[in-house]
């Protein structure tokens, strides 16, 4: 690279202090000197070069070590107080490591030694100029960034990895901080400051920041106390920047006078409040649309879990138009109703109708949305629908139960039978006897247990009751349970494909 | 097999179990498998808990250490079935959180594996996870060899589960599942590392990982376990180790 020519486009807008004690030297560096630089200043020793310094903070100063009144290394311990920045060349006849030493921890730019070989001197001239360069940008950058932050209404702070690097006043004020420094060094983790809250993010399973930065666009709500001790709800979004690797900007939305605090922590509120809050569902589900943020929509297919995102393409007065895939939507069809979680609801909500589907879009109308205090996403355990090929026979002590029964869905802990009508005497005490045979790689799966009534609830036509098994062996049954979801998988996929 | 299994670690507070149950059927290709199951205060996780074929094997071993219900997590370092396969088998009969690389989520219906919402998803840059008192850190060891590809390290035992990095190909049968001499040992890691590990670049990003980290045990899926000196040894090994994209030639 000819640094020469460079050197003469990018110095020239650049002043430049050359001190020398030996004349003849000076004079030939400042002629060298003006060929690229706007302007070159020149002192006989260190106490002249500080005093010229003092009074202009030259970006770039070219000093000798040894000078009469003050030598090259003092002369550069007192420019670097009073300008840190300043890039510092040293030129010496000697080559002494102590004076070397000296030079780094200063922060000297380079070290030169005479006589300098013009290649070498334009090349590092032209270094210093484009670390300035580089400095002036970046400060120039944070200098525009900090004023985008602060004209922002809402806290903002911008993190490289997992670390703070920039937060707004707003933010800073938030915690009581005077300035970014001090924020710094106490908020290490801001994930700490997230409070533990039903449905909310904070260091729980996977720490808080990472799962931000592992889900850009997605909201989360968080709490944080303020300097003040009062709690505050936010709604929180992580971007990245683009082309600034690892960069990414936090964007908190106080949403603390919507008293949805209350609403997500289940102990706290009441079934009725949440009930009537079918506004609340309508408004939230707006934000989720407005941030083009995805939402999981949950269904079953004979007990299998079907879980794909979905994205909110309208926000009606009383229905949802939302977009998901053809599985989804197939389930949907099945189930005549879905279930929506995101992190943004503080709870799942239940869509109980289904106003059209449309294969072709892969769009689909929900209407009649409510908050749902228990969903069947928070199963404990897994549940099936057996094949047709299933009977069973129900004992109440000795006596044979001689209705019509059938297996509903089934689980390690038990079964669900759907009767034609109550047995007498059946209550929670009864001894109950179950033999039942499903059937598993096309051989007869016979399961004998006795249990005890759990529930049971009534439909026009016919009762559903779910026993407890008692003492069942359940080795088989895990085997039965994992081969019929294999089965239901391919069922659910086989629709996919025609 | 007459020791279900063997203890790593016990410090009172913490247990650190290694299971050794195979599915090779391939008399002349052996190649054990491990899984492991860390416990504190009745509590599980448990790491590469391995195919469908050991699943009734392991689930007596684990029983008869705590109540299988017990499992909180389950880590799957990768998407492989002599890791995962059984992970149908283990959402039914726990409640646990299923741990893994994001990209292997959707593959695991082919396992059978639906319930999507237990699964914990690990970040790419890995995460660290908080088991009742202690920490565990999930490492980056992507291409090492699966695309999407964790190690877990814990920070009490400072035992590195390292998932295939590591593994061998040795014999399933009795002995006590130790490196001894790491020279002789090498013979049973050269043929696997070479062909399934992506490349030496990505083998030096793992072990500068590692070196940051106190290990005093690699723990991998296949084959022994690496103790104090070998552990070095081997990071030493690993690092050097010209591997996958670096015999480009020979493959393509």
């Amino acid at each position: 690279m000819n640094f020469v020519k460079e050197l003469q486009v990018i110095a020239k807008h650049f002043d430049v202090l050359y001190v020398e004690d030996n004349e003849a030297l000076r004079t030939k560096a400042k002629t060298l000197l003006e060929k690229f630089f706007g302007s070159v200043a020149t002192a006989s020793d260190g106490q002249i070069g500080l005093e010229m310094f003092k009074n202009r903070h030259y970006p770039i100063v070219i000093t000798d070590i040894k000078m009469p009144h003050m030598d090259g290394l003092t002369l550069s311990a007192h420019i670097k107080k009073i300008q840190p920045e300043t890039k510092i060349i040293i030129m010496s006849a000697f080559d002494d490591k102590e004076l070397l030493f000296k030079g780094i921890e200063l922060g000297i730019f380079r070290f030169l030694t005479k006589p300098v070989n013009i290649t070498e001197f334009t090349e590092v001239l032209y270094k210093a100029i484009g670390e300035i360069k580089h400095e002036q940008n970046t400060k120039m950058f944070y200098s525009y960034l900090k004023n985008i932050f602060n004209y922002q209404s809402s806290m903002v702070v911008m993190l490289h990895e997992k670390d703070m690097v920039l937060a707004n006043d707003i933010f800073l004020e938030f915690f009581g901080f005077e300035c970014i420094n001090e924020c710094k060094k106490s908020l290490r983790d801001i994930g700490e400051h997230f409070l533990e809250h039903d449905g909310f993010l904070y260091n729980k399973d996977i720490d808080a920041v990472m799962t931000l930065i592992s889900n850009p666009q997605k909201l989360f709500h968080i709490k944080m106390k303020a300097k003040d001790e009062s709690l505050h709800h936010f709604i929180l979004k992580y971007q990245t920047i683009p082309e600034k690797e690892g960069y990414g900007i936090l964007s908190f939305d106080d949403v603390t006078e919507l008293n949805l605090l209350e609403l997500f922590d289940a102990k706290q509120s009441k079934e009725d409040t949440k009930a009537t809050n079918t506004k609340a569902v309508y408004n939230l589900l707006g934000v989720i649309q407005r941030n083009s943020a995805k939402v999981d929509i949950h269904n079953y297919y004979k007990g299998l879990s079907i879980t794909n995102s979905g994205i909110i393409t309208e926000v009606k007065e009383e229905s949802i138009l939302l977009k998901t895939s053809y599985i989804q939507l197939k389930s949907i069809q099945l189930e005549e109703k879905t279930y929506i979680c995101s992190s943004a609801l503080p709870q799942v909500i239940l869509a109980n109708e289904v106003v059209k589907i449309s294969f072709e879009k892969q769009e689909l109308e929900l209407k009649l949305l409510s908050f749902v205090n228990t969903s069947p996403i928070d199963r404990a355990t897994i549940r099936v629908v057996p094949t047709q090929k299933q009977s069973v026979s129900l004992f109440l002590g000795e006596n044979k139960f001689h209705g019509d029964i059938e297996i509903e869905d089934i689980s390690l802990d038990g079964v669900r039978l759907k009767l034609g009508a109550l047995p007498a005497g059946l209550d929670r005490e009864s001894e109950i006897r179950l033999d039942m045979v499903l059937e598993l790689d096309k051989k007869p799966l016979i399961i004998n247990t006795s249990a005890k009534m759990l529930r049971k609830s009534e439909s026009k036509h016919s009762f559903s009751i779910v026993f407890l098994f008692e003492d069942l062996k359940k080795s088989t049954l895990v085997k039965y349970i994992t081969k019929r979801q294999m089965e239901l998988i391919r069922e659910i996929k086989g629709m996919q494909n025609g | 097999m007459d020791n279900k299994y063997k203890i790593l670690y016990d410090d009172g507070d913490r247990k650190y179990v290694m299971f050794s149950f195979d599915d090779e059927t391939h008399e002349e290709s052996f190649l054990s498998v491990n899984q492991y199951l860390i416990i504190e205060n009745g509590e599980g996780l448990l790491i590469d808990p391995g195919s469908e074929s050991i699943f009734d094997e392991l689930y007596e071993g684990i029983s008869e250490l705590i109540e299988v219900s017990q499992i909180k997590y389950i880590f799957l370092s990768h998407q492989d079935p002599d890791v995962s396969g059984s992970i149908a088998q283990w959402a039914v009969t726990t409640q646990a959180k299923f741990l893994m690389s994001g990209l292997w989520v959707r593959f695991m219906s082919h396992y059978g594996f639906s319930e999507m919402s237990r699964v914990v998803q690990i970040p790419d840059k890995g995460a660290k996870l908080t088991l009742g008192s202690h920490t565990i850190r999930f490492i980056p060891a992507h291409f090492l060899h699966s695309p999407g590809n964790f190690s877990l390290y814990d920070v009490k035992s400072k035992i590195l589960f390292s998932g295939d990095i590591g593994a061998a190909v040795v014999s399933s049968l009795g002995g006590e599942k130790k490196v001894r001499e790491f020279e002789e040992h090498i013979k049973a890691l050269e043929g696997f590392h070479k062909r399934y590990m992506g490349s030496n670049k990505l083998c030096r990003a793992w072990v500068q990982r590692v070196e940051k980290l106190d290990v005093r045990k690699i723990a991998p899926q296949h084959g022994y376990v690496f103790e104090d000196e070998n552990v070095v040894k081997f990071l030493e090994w690993f690092k050097e180790l010209a591997c996958g994209s670096d015999f480009l030639e020979e493959l393509y």
